[in-house]
C-alpha cells in the first residue's frame, strides 16, 4: 500500500517565492489497485509520481510504500518502476542494450517476459531506440518497465502517446500483473476517457492537492440521468424527495441528474404516470462535473 | 537489500558510459607518449653525424651538445629525469575531470536525472560507483601512457632513466588526476547545467587559490622585507595550492600528503553534496538561492581582488577604470546569463557590495600585516640562528654568489655572533626603509675610485635570510645591507658553515671555456676540469669575498668557465669569470690555448694567403677580429677593418705569426680572435673564412710597441 500523508513539495524559482507544487496532499492507494490521476498541467501529477519513486524528497509530510519510506531506500525502490513522460534511453542504445542495463539495475528483471513482450509489441530489440517513433519509444519504455517485474508501476502520461491497439495491449499486461502479482499501478493523464476503462480508482489533482477521489464503479453508479415528460404542467417540486443535482426543463420535458438507487427512483417516477421516462447514459466526465460542482469547483475551469 | 556504499554493476555501467571518451583519450595519450622518445631516438641518431651543432634541445629533454664529431654515444647519452619522462601523461592527467563531467552529465538533464535517481540504489552508492569508474579510466590511461613511454625510453639507445622514477611520476600524475577530479565532483553535484558545472568546479578548485595567490602577490609588492613563502608556515602559497605535478615544489612527502588529504576531503564533500542535491536542479543554471548568491560573488571576487591589488599598487587610473567596468560586467552578466532575468540581475546589486566589502577586509588584513611586520622589534639578543634563504629577491646578491653556493648555504643555519649582529642591524634598517616605502628606492651610498681610475658605485645588497628566534619561531626576511657589510657577513657565514664555494670535480660533468662573448668556445675533458678547479681553489684561498664575488660578475670579454654542476637534488649552470686575482687559473687557460696554437696559426696563415689581393683597389675585403692585450685584462676590443687597413693587418699578422711563444709568459701574450674575413665584391659575398677554426684564440708574443702599432693600424691604418 502506498500512503502519502500531508506531503508538500516546493520548487525554487529565481527571483520569486518558492512554487508549491504539492500542498499537504494525502492519499492511500491499496495494493493491486489501478489508480488514475487526472489534472491540468502543473497540478502536481508528475511531482507526486517522482516523490513516490524516490526522485524527489518531500519538503513536508511522509510517503511510504508498504510501510517503508521511499527516499534513499533501495529495497523500496527495487520494487518500483517509474515510466516518465520525458523518457530516457542510453545514447545510441537498442532495446537489448537498455534491457542489459535494467537487468543490472533491477534484480527481478525477467528476460523471458522481456522477450515475450518485445514479440507481442512487434518491436525490433536490436534497433537503435532513437530511430523509433514517439509511440514506439513509449512502448519500449513500457516493455522495459514491465519486464522489471515491479510491485509498483507508475506511468506518467505514457498512455497518452499510445495508439488504441497498443493501449489495449498494455492494459492487458497490467491487468495480468494485477491479477497474478497484485501489482499496483498509477496512471496519470490529462484525459478522463483514457482512464475510464482502465482504472479502479480515480483522483483529481488541482493546485497541488487531491480535490476529489473515488472508486470508478461507485462513480458510474452513484449518479444517473433521467429524462421524463408529463402531460400536465409541472415543476421541480413534483420530484421532491429525490436527490437531484441538476435539473433542466423545457416545456413538458425535464432532464435531471440525481444520486440514489436507480430502481427505486424509476419506480417512483413511473408511479407518476409520465408520458416519457428514460434513464440516459452518463459518462465519467459528466459524473465528475457534477460531483465537482457539489464540492464548489467548476470542472471545466480545472481542466481547461 | 542493504544500503551499500558501492556497487559493482553500477561501476561497470559507469565504465561503459565512458568508453568512447576513454578510448579516444587513451589513443591520444599513448600515441604522443610513444612519439616523443621515438623522435628523440631518431633525432639523436641524426645528430651524431652532424658536426656543426653547439646546442640542441629536444622537447622535454634539456641537453647541450658541443660540436664534436668525436663524442661517443655514451657521452651523448642523456639521462631523462622527472617530468621529461612522461610529459604527455602529465598533460593528460589535467584532462581527468572530463571523465567526471561526462559521467555525471545526467545531472544536467531532467529525464536522465530522474532515471538515475529512481534506480534502486542510494545516492552515495551511485556517486561512489561512478566516481570509481571515472578514476579507473583516468588512471588506466595514465598508467598505459607512462609505461608505453617508459618502454620506448628503454629501447632508445641514447637515453637512460630510472624505472623507479618512472613509477613515481606515473603515480604523481594519477594523484594529480584524482585531485582535479575530486573538485569536479563538487562542481557537478552543485550545478544543473554543463556550463555551470564547469564554473562550479573551477570555483571550487580556484577560488581559495585565487584569493591566496592575489594576497601573495600583493604582499610581495607591499612588503618587500618579507619572504612571503614563509608567512603562513610555508604552506599557503600558490605552489602548494596548485595541483600536483605543476609546481616543482610539490614532490615532498608533505606536499603529496596534502594533495591526498585534500583529494579525499573533496571526494567526501562531493558525495555529501550529491546526497543533498535536489533532483529538480537538473537543467537549471540557477541551482538554488543560496548557491546563486555564492556563485555570483565568487565569480566576481577574483576580478575585484585584482582591482584591489592594482589600487594598492597605485596603478594608473585608466587601468583601474577598465578593471572596475570588467568587474561589473562579470557580476551582472553572470547573473543575467544564469537567471535569464533582467529583474533578477538588478536585484542582485546589493551583493556587489558584499564583494567590495570582502575586498576591503582583504586590504585591511594586508595593511595590518604590514604594520605588524614593519614594527616588530627583532634585536640580536632574540636571534638564535641565521641562514641564507634559498629564495632570491629582486635586485641583489645573485651577482655576488653563484646558485650553487646559494644551494650549499641554503637553510644551513649559523649562530655566529657577527652574522647575527649584522643581520639584526640590517633588518632594523630595512624595516625603516619599508615603512618609508624606500626598500628598493635606495640611492648610491658611496663611490669608490679604483687605482685604474674607474669609479665603482657602492650600494645596498639585498638578500633573503631565514631567522630563527630563541623562542623557536622562524621567519623569512628580505634585508638590505651595504656591500662592505655584506661581504663581511658572507665571509663570516661561510667560515662558520665551513663551506667551499667551488664544486668538487666529480660534481662537474661538463665544462666549457669561452672567450670573446662565446665566439670561441672549447669543451674541456675531465682531466682539464680537475686542473681548472684545482687552480681556482688555489686562487680562492688568497681572495677576499669581494674578489670571489667578482668571479660571478658578468664580463662579456673576459675568459670564463661555464660549468654544469650536478648534485643529487639539482643541476646548476655556473659561470666563473677570470679576474686579475686569479693567476693560477689564468695559467691553466694559457695552457689550454697553447695546446691548440699550431692549428690556430695554420688557419690564420691560410687566411692570409687566401686573402692576397682581396683588400686592394676594386675589392671590398672585410676583416673582423677581437683583440685583448693579455689573458688577464678584462677589456677586449673588436675591429671591423676594410680596404687597405685590412691588408695591413694581415701583413702584420704574417710578420709575427711564426715568432716562437715563450710558454712561461703566455699570460702576457696578446690574445687575438679572428671572427671573419670576406670579400664583398665577389658574386656571393664570398667568405674567405668565418670563425670555424679550432675554438681557441691565437696568442701573439708582441712587445708593447708592437701591440700599439697593431692597434694603430686597426684604428687608422699604417702611418
Amino acid at each position: 500500500m502506498i500512503v502519502a500523508n500531508e506531503v508538500t513539495m516546493k520548487f525554487f524559482v529565481p527571483g520569486k517565492a518558492p512554487h508549491v507544487a504539492l500542498d499537504r496532499l494525502s492519499c492511500r492507494i491499496p495494493r493491486g489497485c489501478i489508480y488514475g490521476m487526472i489534472g491540468s498541467n502543473g497540478s502536481g501529477k508528475s511531482t507526486f509520481l517522482r516523490l513516490l519513486s524516490g526522485v524527489y524528497r518531500p519538503a513536508g509530510g511522509t510517503i511510504t510504500v508498504d510501510d517503508m519510506p521511499v527516499w534513499e531506500n533501495p529495497e523500496a525502490k527495487s520494487r518500483i518502476v517509474y515510466i516518465p513522460d520525458d523518457l530516457y534511453f542510453l545514447p545510441q542504445s537498442s532495446m537489448n542494450g537498455m534491457a542489459q542495463m535494467y537487468r543490472a539495475l533491477y534484480p527481478r528483471f525477467d528476460n523471458e517476459r522481456y522477450r515475450k513482450l518485445t514479440e507481442t509489441f512487434k518491436l525490433d530489440p536490436a534497433a537503435n531506440i532513437h530511430t523509433f517513433s514517439k509511440g514506439m519509444r513509449r512502448q519500449a519504455a513500457a516493455i522495459l518497465g514491465l519486464s522489471a517485474m515491479p510491485d509498483y508501476l507508475f506511468f506518467d502520461e505514457t498512455f497518452d502517446g499510445l495508439d488504441p491497439v497498443m493501449r489495449g495491449l498494455v492494459k492487458q499486461v497490467i491487468y495480468q500483473d494485477v491479477i497474478e502479482r497484485n501489482t499496483t499501478t498509477i496512471i496519470t493523464s490529462h484525459s478522463l476517457h483514457e482512464l475510464e476503462d482502465t482504472c479502479d480508482q480515480l483522483a483529481l489533482l488541482h493546485r497541488g492537492g487531491i480535490v476529489f477521489q473515488s472508486d470508478v464503479q461507485d462513480l458510474k453508479t452513484s449518479l444517473f440521468k433521467v429524462q421524463t415528460a408529463f402531460a400536465e404542467p409541472f415543476t421541480r417540486e413534483k420530484f421532491e424527495g429525490l436527490n437531484i443535482l441538476s435539473y433542466t426543463q423545457m416545456g413538458s420535458v425535464c432532464t435531471f441528474i440525481l444520486r440514489g438507487d436507480k430502481q427505486e427512483t424509476e419506480a417512483r417516477i413511473r408511479a407518476m404516470s409520465p408520458l416519457l421516462f428514460d434513464v440516459l447514459p452518463l459518462n465519467l466526465e459528466e459524473v465528475f462535473v457534477y460531483e465537482m460542482e457539489t464540492l464548489g469547483y467548476s470542472f471545466k475551469d480545472i481542466l481547461m | 537489500m542493504k544500503k551499500a556504499w558501492f556497487d559493482g554493476r553500477l561501476y561497470l555501467q559507469g565504465l561503459k558510459r565512458l568508453r568512447v571518451i576513454g578510448l579516444a583519450l587513451a589513443i591520444l595519450c599513448i600515441s604522443i607518449s610513444v612519439l616523443i622518445p621515438l623522435t628523440t631516438w631518431i633525432k639523436t641518431a641524426n645528430m651524431l653525424e652532424d658536426v656543426n651543432i653547439n646546442y640542441d634541445s629536444v622537447y622535454g629533454v634539456e641537453d647541450s651538445f658541443s660540436s664534436s664529431p668525436s663524442m661517443s654515444e655514451d657521452e651523448i647519452k642523456q639521462e631523462i629525469k622527472d617530468r621529461s619522462l612522461i610529459v604527455p601523461v602529465l598533460v593528460t592527467s589535467y584532462l581527468a575531470p572530463v571523465f567526471v563531467l561526462i559521467m555525471f552529465a545526467y545531472l544536467n538533464k531532467r529525464s536522465e536525472s530522474d532515471f538515475y535517481h529512481a534506480i534502486p540504489y542510494t545516492r552515495v552508492c551511485v556517486y561512489s560507483s561512478f566516481v570509481a569508474a571515472s578514476l579507473t579510466w583516468a588512471f588506466s590511461i595514465l598508467i598505459a601512457g607512462g609505461l608505453s613511454a617508459g618502454l620506448l625510453w628503454t629501447l632508445c639507445p641514447y637515453t637512460t632513466y630510472s624505472f623507479g622514477g618512472l613509477i613515481c611520476e606515473i603515480l604523481l600524475c594519477c594523484l594529480n588526476a584524482a585531485f582535479l577530479s575530486a573538485f569536479t565532483t563538487v562542481g557537478v553535484s552543485l550545478a544543473g547545467t554543463e556550463s555551470t558545472a564547469i564554473i562550479a568546479s573551477m570555483l571550487a578548485l580556484c577560488s581559495w587559490r585565487v584569493v591566496v595567490g592575489i594576497a601573495y602577490v600583493t604582499l610581495e609588492d607591499m612588503m618587500r622585507i618579507v619572504e612571503v613563502d614563509r608567512i603562513w608556515g610555508g604552506y599557503l602559497t600558490p605552489q602548494w595550492l596548485l595541483p600536483v605535478g605543476l609546481a616543482t615544489q610539490t614532490e615532498t612527502t608533505a606536499s603529496i600528503l596534502y594533495a591526498v588529504i585534500v583529494t579525499l576531503l573533496m571526494l567526501v564533500a562531493g558525495g555529501l553534496l550529491y546526497h543533498l542535491r535536489r533532483s529538480e536542479t537538473a537543467g537549471r543554471s540557477v541551482p538554488g538561492r543560496a548557491l546563486q548568491i555564492i556563485f555570483r560573488c565568487l565569480v566576481t571576487l577574483p576580478v575585484a581582488l585584482v582591482l584591489t591589488y592594482l589600487i594598492i599598487g597605485e596603478t594608473e587610473i585608466t587601468s583601474l577604470l577598465i578593471l572596475f567596468v570588467v568587474m561589473l560586467l562579470v557580476f551582472y552578466l553572470y547573473e543575467l546569463l544564469t537567471s535569464k532575468s533582467a529583474r533578477s540581475m538588478l536585484k542582485a546589486t546589493p551583493w556587489l557590495g558584499a564583494v567590495l566589502a570582502a575586498c576591503l577586509i582583504f586590504t585591511g588584513a594586508l595593511y595590518l600585516s604590514k604594520y605588524v611586520i614593519c614594527t616588530e622589534n627583532i634585536s640580536a639578543d632574540r636571534i638564535e640562528e641565521i641562514g641564507l634563504s634559498s629564495a632570491t629577491i629582486r635586485g641583489s646578491d645573485q651577482v655576488f654568489i653563484s646558485d650553487y653556493e646559494r644551494f650549499l648555504m641554503a637553510e644551513n643555519m649559523s649562530d655566529d655572533k657577527t652574522v647575527i649582529h649584522l643581520v639584526a642591524k640590517a633588518l632594523r634598517e630595512s624595516q625603516m626603509a619599508e615603512r618609508n616605502d624606500n626598500f628598493y628606492n635606495d640611492s648610491i651610498i658611496y663611490t669608490e675610485e679604483t687605482p685604474g681610475g674607474t669609479k665603482n658605485h657602492k650600494g645596498f645588497v639585498r638578500i633573503s635570510v631565514c631567522i630563527k628566534l630563541k623562542s623557536g619561531r622562524e621567519m623569512g626576511r628580505n634585508i638590505r645591507m651595504p656591500e662592505e657589510e655584506y661581504f663581511t657577513f658572507l665571509e663570516a657565514l661561510k667560515t662558520d658553515l665551513n663551506l667551499n664555494s667551488l664544486p668538487n670535480a666529480d660534481e662537474v660533468d661538463y665544462c666549457q671555456l669561452a672567450q670573446f662573448g662565446h665566439s670561441c668556445v672549447q669543451t674541456l675533458e675531465k682531466g682539464w676540469i680537475e686542473r681548472v678547479l684545482d687552480a681556482m681553489r688555489l686562487d680562492h684561498a688568497d681572495m677576499t669575498e669581494e674578489q670571489k664575488s667578482e668571479m660571478m660578475s658578468y664580463g662579456k670579454e673576459r675568459a670564463q668557465f661555464i660549468l654544469r654542476i650536478r648534485t643529487e637534488e639539482q643541476t646548476f649552470f655556473c659561470n666563473y669569470y677570470l679576474t686579475e686575482a686569479m693567476p693560477q687559473t689564468a695559467s691553466v687557460i694559457c695552457e689550454l690555448y697553447m695546446r691548440k696554437q699550431a692549428e690556430a696559426k695554420a688557419v690564420v696563415a691560410a687566411v692570409i694567403e687566401e686573402a692576397e689581393g682581396t683588400f686592394g683597389e676594386g675589392h671590398e675585403g672585410r676583416l673582423t677580429i677581437g683583440l685583448q692585450k693579455n689573458i688577464m685584462q678584462p677589456e677586449s676590443r673588436y675591429f671591423d677593418v676594410v680596404g687597405g687597413r685590412g691588408e695591413q693587418v694581415l701583413d702584420f699578422l704574417a710578420e709575427h705569426l711564426d715568432e716562437p711563444l715563450d710558454e712561461k709568459r703566455a699570460d702576457g701574450c696578446v690574445v687575438l680572435w679572428m671572427e671573419a674575413c670576406y670579400d664583398v665584391t665577389s658574386p656571393d659575398g664570398f667568405y674567405l673564412y668565418k670563425a670555424n677554426m679550432p675554438p681557441v684564440p691565437l696568442l701573439l708574443d708582441l712587445t708593447k710597441e708592437e701591440y700599439e702599432t697593431l692597434i694603430g693600424i686597426l684604428n687608422y691604418g699604417k702611418q
